[in-house]
């Protein structure tokens, strides 16, 4: 077990000495002060302020620290987690098989399921520090700028409006937090198997995007809501359940349930593949 | 040491190893010759496990590769014709990153590995600064380190210059003599292999010409080069 462990760690060595690892952390840290930027802006914080009177509650109240933080994180994730998650996961495999150090290692006593399986926990764990730093940023950074306050949830599609106070708001959004962390491995998996697949590393990510997209265009189309259930984004948004008045547990469960078993499907395939694939240089 | 029976493997409609049997013996130094795309790199990769064979088998100290991966390989080492390596990082790192799937390496079993091809001075230092020839005597030391009885190299005098050429010559050679190890070298350079191996197999087109002793099975050949053109022309008819 030690040995596995000790693989486990070096691969983290390998992915987390690398520049364009840390590409990801950079555009999003960029990217929400962007967001924090232009919510600074007088029509962004009419058209806030109209939402939240219309339904008969203070502007001053609510455009606080905690909810600009739910913003500048939701609209992050929104634009960038699916491109970083899948250029690092298309990259963990299909890479290393371009580069040819995966056949260094596969002339090893070691069974291509365990060198898979090495490679996968080292993708979700980078998967699980990014998403932390991405809540961790937007919420300190929210909190810097505008204190703590109210946190103000409004997510239509999921049919969400939320107020909470400070610190019942605190505590949604790091439940949020952990269970973004979850969701998001749907996509690194999804970038992984196709890293395991005979394609360029650039082939992983863009077929994985593809098909987030598509997903993501089906789910918002209404001829499609009666497959909707079947959706990987429609479970990935299960997270922003979270911020209902009160909290619908067994639909965030069944929604885990169903990302676990596509997760479970995609490695399941991922191996299948990897090991029946030749290696050569 | 090394059993080979009815390897066959296909790639599309082209058949990269046809039937090959060949048996290395244990302490040998053996090359393995041929042009290119005669399946010798295909056969190399069947040996290590990184290339599913369509039919046969092979067997490395009794165990088969495909079945008992682990057993098997655990007593081999290898370097390939463009041996690569995880660039950003040191030399040592990427010792210890191939040793993980090994077994665990102690400290002064890699300084001895390390020593053992001359890179003491410069293992800090990142792969992407090697020279050529630097890179192959890191990718010597990985192959060293599972402490092997059987060494497969691939073209390892590939791009070195002349001194490189015999610095590599002598280490092999030393290798086999000190460590009396089982090594099975697979090169375009005849003249380099008639220096170190004095059992040759050649393939053409996947299918075995010739294994064993080249200098006893034609006498009248001046070298290994007259050797090999004589059997491959003889194959070709």
């Amino acid at each position: 077990m030690s040995l596995f462990w000790r693989q486990l760690r070096l691969e983290l060595v390998k992915l987390f000495a690398r520049k364009r690892t840390y590409i990801g952390f950079g555009a999003f840290f960029l990217v929400e002060l962007l967001i924090l930027s232009l919510l600074q802006l007088r029509p962004a914080q009419r058209a806030f302020a109209r939402l939240l009177e219309t339904n008969g509650f203070l502007f001053e109240q609510y455009f606080s620290g905690l909810t600009l933080a739910f913003l500048m994180m939701t609209n992050t994730i929104f634009f960038l987690s699916s491109l970083y998650l899948s250029l690092i996961a298309g990259d963990m495999v299909a890479k290393e098989a371009e580069d040819g150090t995966l056949r260094m290692i596969l002339c090893r006593p070691v069974s291509r399921w365990r060198v898979l399986l090495v490679k996968y926990l080292a993708c979700i764990v980078y998967t699980a520090a990014l998403m932390v730093f991405i809540v961790a940023t937007s919420l300190l950074g929210g909190i810097a700028y505008k204190g703590m306050g109210g946190l103000f949830v409004y997510a239509p599609l999921q049919g969400v409006f939320g107020l909470f106070d400070a610190g019942p708001g605190l505590v949604r959004f790091l439940v949020a937090g952990g269970l973004l962390c979850l969701v998001m491995t749907t996509i690194s998996t999804l970038g992984f198997m196709f890293s395991c697949f005979n394609m360029k590393p650039a082939a992983a990510t863009i077929l994985t995007l593809s098909i987030l997209f598509i997903d993501m265009v089906v789910q918002i189309i209404p001829y499609f809501e009666s497959i909707r259930g079947w959706l990987l984004t429609f479970h990935m948004s299960s997270w922003v359940l979270v911020f209902q008045p009160r909290i619908p547990w067994w639909k965030i469960a069944e929604s885990l349930v169903y990302l676990a078993a596509f997760n479970l499907s995609f490695l399941i395939i991922a191996g299948w593949h990897f090991t029946r694939r030749d290696f050569k240089s | 040491m090394i059993r080979i029976e009815h390897l066959s493997k296909r790639f599309g409609k082209r058949l990269a190893v046809d039937d090959l049997s060949l048996e290395i013996p244990e302490g040998s130094l053996y090359a393995l010759l041929g042009h290119n795309g005669a399946g010798k790199s295909t056969t190399i990769g069947m040996m290590l496990g990184q290339v599913l064979p369509d039919a046969g088998r092979v067997l490395i100290d009794g165990h088969d590769v495909q079945e008992k991966r682990a057993e098997a390989l655990s007593a081999t080492g290898a370097i390939f014709e463009t041996p690569s390596f995880y660039d950003y990082l040191s030399g040592r790192r990427n010792l210890e990153i191939f040793c993980s799937y090994s077994r665990p390496v102690s400290g002064a079993e890699m300084d001895e590995a390390i020593h053992l091809v001359g890179l003491d001075k410069r293992i800090g230092d990142p792969v992407r600064v090697y020279s050529h020839g630097m890179r192959q005597r890191l990718a010597l030391a990985q192959a060293l380190l599972p402490r092997p009885k059987v060494l497969i190299l691939d073209e390892p005098s590939e791009g070195l210059d002349p001194e490189g050429i015999h610095e590599m010559r002598e280490l092999i050679r030393r290798l086999h003599d000190d460590f009396q190890l089982t090594v099975l070298i697979c090169s375009h350079l005849l003249a380099e292999i008639e220096q170190i191996c004095p059992q040759v197999a050649i393939l053409r087109g996947g299918k075995l010409l010739f294994h064993g002793e080249w200098k006893s099975a034609e006498p009248e050949c001046a070298n290994l080069e007259a050797f090999y053109l004589k059997t491959v022309r003889k194959g070709r008819e």
